[in-house]
């Protein structure tokens, strides 16, 4: 009820409700007036039959005190003037039936016990008792029956005057309620209809037009001062939306700009990483290669000077001496003490010339060992530096001894122990040059920090385990450690306690480590306690 | 209506218990086996009729006047009818009932019941009762032709009574309608 009450139209509600309060007033009214009408149809139909039963009850209180019934229904026979009574009778005084009468003989024969004044309503009649007094001695009792369709008739007619009334008032006040509703509704639909544009139109411009000075038309006012200014907001709103595309696109062009930018930067970077690294690798290989080329010079020099003083010249002389004796090389031979001498100094050449050769030998075998060690690091640089960005299959422990190699020289000449802690053997797929990168560069590391360290027996430990679905690779070395605040920042760029250094290697390391599926992790217990560095790869690289 | 509700006016208000003593006797035959039925039927008769007759409006009104109900010569109800009138009132009047033999004492009654062998004594008496307002109550036809006013009729096991409208008019007593609509009446000789 209320539900549907709620979609109506307000022209339509207010009439309902005119409708509903005037008829809740009206049939107030009718039912009061018909209640009333009912109480005192009631009061005067029970007067009446008070008096007819007065009267008649009189009549007979002869014949009731001298037990004279036949006069008594003689009596109540003048009752048939009474049309509403149906039926009458007269009790003694014990209470027993004396006398009685009926309209309509064929009725029912059964007569009621007497009872005390009084009157009973039913639906179709009325019973009434009252006492037969001679003055105020009770000689017995009347009883009348009354039908109650007169009755109902006459309450039914009053009814339907009233319920008559009630809807041609019903109808009177719905029509000047309707002609007079719009007075309220009119301005509400006017208000509604200009609101409904506004929704289905967004048109801010319209405006709703005012019909008083009362509650709906502060309404409206407000509703119009409303809109006015959603007009101003919607204006500047779509000012500053157009604004905004502009700025969007310009700030657009900006961020592209950055990001190109940073790809280029971050391209550079890689690069340089590349480079550096390509650059520690590099530094390793020559400076290896110095080391040997140290070795070849010193073989070369000893050789020079070894020829340089070779008795070979000795021979020259010999040969001079014999072009100018070779006339009489014979007696020169065998009569100069000078030629007698020959054969013995040629003894003593052969067997110095000898040694010469034995040495110089020596030394030239000592030259071509370093040049194959030379060549075999020159191939070694040449196989990493050939297979930039293929990946192969190799055991972690080949990674680290090349890493190792590289590193062979300084590790030997400062006195750093090498310790071997392999695992069960285990083969990484990966690019090679950029472990070995990794590896040189924190070797490297260690063994600065062993070098710095106050301690006499200076370690590397290297240790390869396997790890879930990879491989960890340990530098470990009991070198100067490092602090704990350092322990954060010491993979950022530019980050070095070197003097020489310039903060890139481990940098670049994680990166790199990054970029081949895994990483490179720092610990350290604190400054003179060694540190671990941890590369961690995957057995195979990712797909990124 | 007017004149019945003159009429009752008129009337003294009863005792309520008197009567109802009295239709309880009514009511039960035989109750006291001494007394025939029809003599305690008439009893109450009697003691109602003082109520139904009045004296002529001639007299001066006294409410508090006995009303002496007279038996001639003899008391057929044996104590009966004294017993109904005990304590009761007739309207606002106290009622007596005296046996009487002297004629002086029959004029001061208002009621006089003549029983059927006292009926011949009556005769005597009628004449000079003529015009005196006592209503004569006598059981048998023969008694309003000897002058009496009312007369107690068998009829089956009915009682009823006739009403002699010439004594009535002789004596000046006032009948009350009603009691006249329950009684035969018998028109004065010489009328129709």
């Amino acid at each position: 009820m209320n539900a549907a009450l709620r979609d109506l139209p307000i022209a339509r509600k207010l009439t309902l409700i005119i409708l509903l309060a005037s008829s809740v007033g009206l049939l107030a009214a009718v039912a009061t007036l018909v209640g009333y009408e009912y109480a005192s149809y009631r009061r005067s139909l029970v007067r009446e039959l008070s008096s007819v039963a007065a009267m008649t009850g009189f009549d007979s209180s002869a014949a009731l005190t001298f037990s004279d019934d036949q006069a008594a229904a003689k009596t109540q026979e003048g009752l048939a003037a009474e049309t509403q009574v149906d039926a009458a009778c007269l009790y003694d005084a014990d209470g027993r039936f004396f006398a009685g009468y009926r309209r309509d003989p064929a009725g029912p024969a059964r007569w009621p016990d007497a009872g005390p004044a009084g009157e009973r309503f039913g639906l179709a009649a009325v019973e009434l008792f009252r006492p037969v007094a001679i003055d105020r001695e009770s000689v017995g009792t009347i009883y009348l029956r009354a039908d109650l369709r007169e009755f109902w008739t006459r309450l039914g007619w009053d009814a339907l005057i009233a319920v008559l009334a009630l809807g041609a008032a019903g109808g009177i006040s719905v029509a000047v309620g309707h002609r007079l509703q719009t007075l309220v509704s009119g301005p509400i639909v006017h208000l509604a209809g200009v609101a409904g544009r506004v929704a289905a139109e967004r048109d801010y411009a319209l405006r709703a037009s005012k019909s008083g000075n009362d509650e709906l038309g502060r309404l409206i006012d407000g509703f119009n001062e409303m809109l006015a200014q959603i007009q101003l907001q919607d204006a500047a709103l779509q000012a500053a939306r157009d604004n905004l595309e502009g700025r969007v696109a310009e700030r657009t062009l900006q961020l592209q700009a950055e990001i190109t930018e940073r790809e280029r930067l971050h391209r550079q970077l890689l690069d340089a990483s590349r480079q550096a690294g390509m650059a520690e690798v590099a530094t390793g290989v020559l400076h290896n290669v110095g080391n040997v080329l140290n070795s070849v010079n010193v073989s070369a020099t000893l050789v020079t000077n070894q020829v340089r003083r070779s008795k070979a010249a000795h021979l020259d002389r010999l040969a001079a001496m014999l072009r100018e004796k070779s006339g009489h090389l014979a007696e020169f031979l065998t009569a100069d003490p000078k030629g007698r001498r020959i054969p013995e100094f040629l003894d003593h050449l052969a067997a110095d010339l000898g040694r010469e050769r034995t040495e110089i030998a020596d030394e030239l075998e000592q030259l071509r060992k370093n040049i194959e060690h030379i060549k075999q690091i020159v191939s070694m640089q040449q196989s990493y530096a050939k297979v930039c960005g293929v990946t192969e299959a190799v055991p972690a422990s080949e990674l680290v001894e090349d890493a190792l190699r590289l590193n062979a020289g300084a590790l030997a000449r400062h006195g750093v122990e090498v310790v071997r802690d392999y695992g069960a053997p285990c083969t990484v797929t990966v690019e090679r040059h950029k472990v070995l990168q990794i590896l040189v560069n924190l070797i490297r590391n260690a063994k600065y920090a062993c070098d710095e360290s106050q301690s006499s027996r200076r370690e590397l430990r290297l240790r390869i385990e396997a790890a879930g679905l990879g491989v960890r690779i340990a530098v470990i070395d009991n070198g100067v450690g490092i602090p704990a605040e350092n322990l954060t920042r010491i993979f950022n760029h530019g980050f070095t306690t070197r003097k020489a250094g310039h903060g890139f290697g481990l940098h670049s390391g994680a990166i790199v480590a990054k970029e081949l599926g895994g990483f490179l992790r720092a610990e350290s217990a604190g400054p003179g306690l060694g540190a671990v560095f941890t590369l961690e790869l995957p057995l195979h690289p990712t797909s990124s | 209506m007017n004149a019945c509700a003159a009429f009752r006016f008129r009337l003294p208000p009863p005792s309520v218990t008197a009567l109802l003593l009295a239709l309880a006797f009514l009511a039960m035959p035989g109750a006291r086996a001494d007394v025939p039925r029809e003599y305690k039927l008439k009893a109450a008769f009697l003691f109602n009729f003082t109520k139904y007759v009045q004296r002529p409006s001639a007299l001066p009104a006294d409410s508090e006047r006995t009303i002496v109900i007279g038996l001639l010569g003899s008391d057929p109800f044996e104590g009966e009818l004294q017993r109904i009138a005990r304590g009761r009132r007739s309207g606002s009047h106290p009622v007596a009932v005296r046996v009487l033999t002297g004629l002086e004492e029959v004029g001061a009654a208002d009621l006089l019941f003549v029983p059927a062998a006292e009926e011949g004594r009556f005769a005597a008496l009628a004449a000079k009762l003529r015009k005196v307002p006592v209503l004569t109550v006598g059981e048998s036809g023969r008694f309003l032709d000897d002058g009496g006013v009312l007369a107690f009729v068998r009829d089956g096991d009915r009682l009823r009574f006739s009403i002699a409208l010439g004594a009535v008019r002789r004596s000046g007593l006032q009948v009350s309608a009603q009691l006249l609509s329950l009684a035969t009446l018998v028109p004065e000789k010489g009328q129709p």
